[in-house]
């Protein structure tokens, strides 16, 4: 079915039908692996959270931007907008059955399926018309060719302004100082697109308000890399993808998982030892079954989480340059990876590696190898599978258990 | 007449055996975006990789992968293969993920002892233009460095005019095609661009003016007909899809490809105050392809050269697994689509030998539109 006319959506500015349209599509939404949270409070904020955020996004009102998965979010915060990344996009509908249609939609509008499938999804969710209409979208090289042509996409299809700023390969002052520069322009064109003028004063709030909630973060970070406390490295990582530093809702989640992560210290809630296995690669959300059978046997250490730039503060004196140094070293590269994938090892003792090569994501494969040898210097066991979390024709958990079960038992 | 064509073309099919005998450094690049201006100030020979001497070999899958576009993969397998031994290194533009991840591969497995990665920003702001100059200055730098060299104006406005001739001299050829007056077709035309690109340009330019010399003063004939095809996307060389397309009588007159229009698309200012930023200009400028963010530039392209020549359809060819390409089909189509103008979408690999099973989708789009 084609959905777009003139290349733009059919109905694509009506965010009441949009919102009724996630609802019916996000009906068949998987409950039957629900978990129990280990972190009951800083898991109810941070539901909490999504549910009014994704609930604000369909508001009429609201100015909503769709961003690459890590946006300097803390530039549109300060002009009051919400930030939706395709990727988070892709994770919530492939909880439900509804990925199926999406994929299936972007077939019949012409996107060929040899692409990834986070980016099929994304746009397919857009294409059955279940995403609130953007005001703006911000597109970069983040973090894949796919991704940044989708924004482009997103742009014709909702017929909106888009702005775009090019993330600079290697970091260096004169590659700094060129993002910083695009980081101007983009707050100049957020001006533009809405009407609102730049407000330094709030600007700074926001930034404050991320360097607070970033400062729980890593202080929760330090006690995880020490301790075994079930659930914890998973709820970090959940609130890392979260990705609203800047937000006074992100302080309180980080604040509240901080207090319960010192609770359970207290309560000598610790668990012993388990073997720790890094997941490199897309991580699926925690009900999926490879995650779900994973954490029966060891505790799982999400990459991400780690990466340098989801570690760092932001300079107040020079906000748009840390911010620049934060964005490069988001762009993937085989040093980058190596080294980085090693320093998650040596401050978690991590015993093994499994590499979650996503069909598709030709960074992951590419960069693999990078994994692999750091591995081998380390003396890490390491395991690499293919896996397609978002479209069931690309992969079976069979066979993937079967490699996982026979790794496993070499630990 | 057509030995004196057989002699340009001979500059790429012997390639491999002209290049090792040249009396300077040869640098490899994989990208038509890679300004071999500065290789030639520096008295370089910078050739292009074509991965047309080897197919996929299981190393070059496995240490990448092979889910990735098959030009990729079969220049990774040449260098794995050590088909560029005579060359002293490359240099690589971050033009998609793919080549990014070649340069790093390249560089452990493949040696050598000149490396260099080029940034070209994905879109064209004027702060985008600035740091591409500074970009290409670093690499002047490595340059000059490394083999100890000063690259002054002058080379670089020597180089620029070089190239220029070259560019002129494939347009002249495409135009005197397209007018029935070179007995060339579509394949020939790529190896044209091939051999201009083969790091021996001066030779180049003297042995195309001569053979286009030769058909000066040629009468055109009565324009042919037969639906007239216009080609875009991908990395592209495949001849039995161009044999397939021209046997049902339609005639390819554009060649929107790398190996095609884009590498000879307008020239240089020679006359520019500052020749590196004239450079700058020329490459990031010229940048149409899918990998910039912009698709509406690429659309707008396309739209040009289609009302330029008299388009009937378009033939859109992506390699498998070629994101970007793959990415820009929709709008595309859509946009050609606004102009009356039909696509046939093909999904390819370099490589691909036995055609049959897109064989029936070619005939059967182009004969119905013989007219
Ligand atoms: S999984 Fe890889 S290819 Fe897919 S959207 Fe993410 S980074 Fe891009
Ligand atoms: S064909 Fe596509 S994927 Fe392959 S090198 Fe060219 S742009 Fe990259």
């Amino acid at each position: 079915m084609i959905l777009t006319r003139e290349f733009k959506l059919i109905d694509g500015n009506d965010r009441k039908l949009q919102a009724r349209k996630m609802r019916e599509n996000l009906t068949s939404y998987n409950m039957d692996n629900y978990i129990e949270p280990s972190f009951p409070k800083t898991a109810r904020y941070r539901s909490l959270f999504n549910a009014y955020y994704i609930t604000e996004c369909f508001k009429e009102q609201t100015k909503v931007a769709y961003v690459g998965e890590v946006f300097p979010n803390e530039l549109l915060f300060a002009f009051g907008f919400i930030s939706l990344n395709f990727e988070s996009i892709s994770t919530l509908f492939s909880q439900s059955e509804a990925i199926d249609m999406c994929l299936r939609l972007t077939e019949e509008n012409y996107l060929p399926r040899d692409l990834c499938s986070s980016v099929r999804a994304a746009y397919g969710a857009a294409l059955a018309n279940c995403l609130p209409r953007p005001d703006m979208i911000i597109i970069n090289n983040h973090l894949c060719d796919g991704l940044s042509k989708l924004g482009f996409q997103f742009s014709k299809i909702y017929d909106t302004v888009y702005s775009t700023f090019n993330v600079p390969l290697q970091e260096t002052d004169e590659s700094v100082a060129y993002l910083a520069e695009q980081f101007q322009h983009v707050l100049q064109e957020i001006e533009q697109a809405t009407g609102m003028a730049y407000d330094d004063a709030r600007f700074r709030q926001v930034i404050a308000l991320s360097n607070e909630a970033k400062d729980y973060f890593l202080k929760t970070i330090d006690i995880a890399k020490k301790v075994h406390i079930p659930g914890l490295q998973r709820e970090l990582y959940e609130i890392m993808a979260v990705n609203c530093w800047g937000m006074k809702e992100m302080v309180k989640i980080c604040r509240t998982l901080y207090d319960e992560t010192q609770e359970k210290l207290a309560a000598g809630e610790t668990a012993p030892r388990m073997k720790r296995m890094l997941w490199v690669g897309l991580a699926p959300d925690q009900s999926h079954e490879m995650v779900q059978y994973l954490e029966h046997k060891i505790e799982l250490v999400y990459w991400t989480t780690y990466w340098e730039g989801n570690l760092m503060l932001l300079d107040s004196g020079q906000t748009l340059e840390t911010m620049a140094r934060r964005s490069i070293s988001y762009l993937w590269n085989s040093v980058r990876m190596r080294e980085q994938t090693a320093y998650v090892c040596d401050e978690n003792e991590i015993d093994c590696i499994i590499l979650v090569n996503t069909w598709g994501c030709r960074n992951m494969m590419g960069l693999g190898q990078a994994v692999r040898e750091m591995a081998l210097l380390k003396k890490i066991k390491f395991l690499s599978v293919d896996v397609d979390i978002r479209d069931k024709n690309n992969y079976s958990f069979s066979q993937v258990k079967n490699r996982i079960d026979a790794f496993l038992e070499i630990l | 007449m057509t030995q004196l064509f057989d002699s340009v073309y001979d500059l790429h099919r012997s390639r491999l055996e002209l290049l090792p005998q040249l009396d300077r450094p040869k640098l490899g690049f994989s990208s038509i975006y890679m300004p071999e201006e500065l290789l030639y100030a520096a008295g370089i020979a910078p050739f292009r990789l074509t991965g047309e001497t080897r197919t996929v070999s299981s190393e070059a899958s496995s240490i990448l992968s092979n889910n990735f576009c098959s030009y990729i993969l079969s220049c990774f397998s040449e260098g794995l293969d050590e088909v560029y031994s005579f060359a002293d290194g490359h240099v690589f533009l971050d033009t998609c993920d793919m080549r990014k991840r070649l340069y790093e591969v390249w560089q452990k497995h493949v040696g050598g002892q000149f490396y260099h990665l080029l940034e070209l920003p994905k879109d064209t702001k004027p702060a985008s233009f600035s740091y591409y100059r500074f970009q290409l200055k670093r690499l002047l730098g490595d340059l000059e460095e490394h083999y100890g060299v000063t690259i002054d104006e002058e080379a670089l406005r020597g180089a620029i005019r070089l190239c220029n001739e070259s560019r002129r001299l494939l347009r002249t050829a495409s135009r005197m095609r397209n007018e029935g007056i070179l007995p060339i077709q579509s394949m020939q035309l790529l190896e044209l661009v091939k051999a201009g690109s083969a790091g021996m340009k001066e030779e180049f330019n003297r042995r195309l003016s001569a053979a286009l010399r030769e058909y000066e003063g040629v009468e055109a004939p009565a324009s042919p007909n037969g639906c007239k095809v216009l080609i875009s996307g991908s990395y592209f060389d495949n001849p039995s899809i161009l044999e397939v397309i021209e046997r049902t009588g339609a005639r390819i007159v554009c060649e929107d490809l790398s190996t095609g229009f884009n590498y000879f698309a307008g020239e240089i200012n020679e006359d520019a105050e500052d020749p590196l930023s004239a450079i700058a200009d020329y490459y990031l400028g010229k940048a149409v392809s899918a990998r910039m963010i912009d698709a509406d530039r690429r659309a707008a392209h396309i739209r040009d050269l289609v009302e330029e020549h008299e388009i009937d359809a378009v033939l859109y060819v992506s390699l498998k697994f070629c994101d970007t390409n793959l990415m820009d089909y929709p709008y595309i189509r859509h946009s050609l689509a606004q102009q009356g103008i039909p696509v046939l979408f093909i999904e390819s690999e370099q490589h691909m030998t036995n055609i049959q099973s897109i064989r029936t989708r070619i005939q059967t789009f182009f004969e119905t539109r013989i007219s």
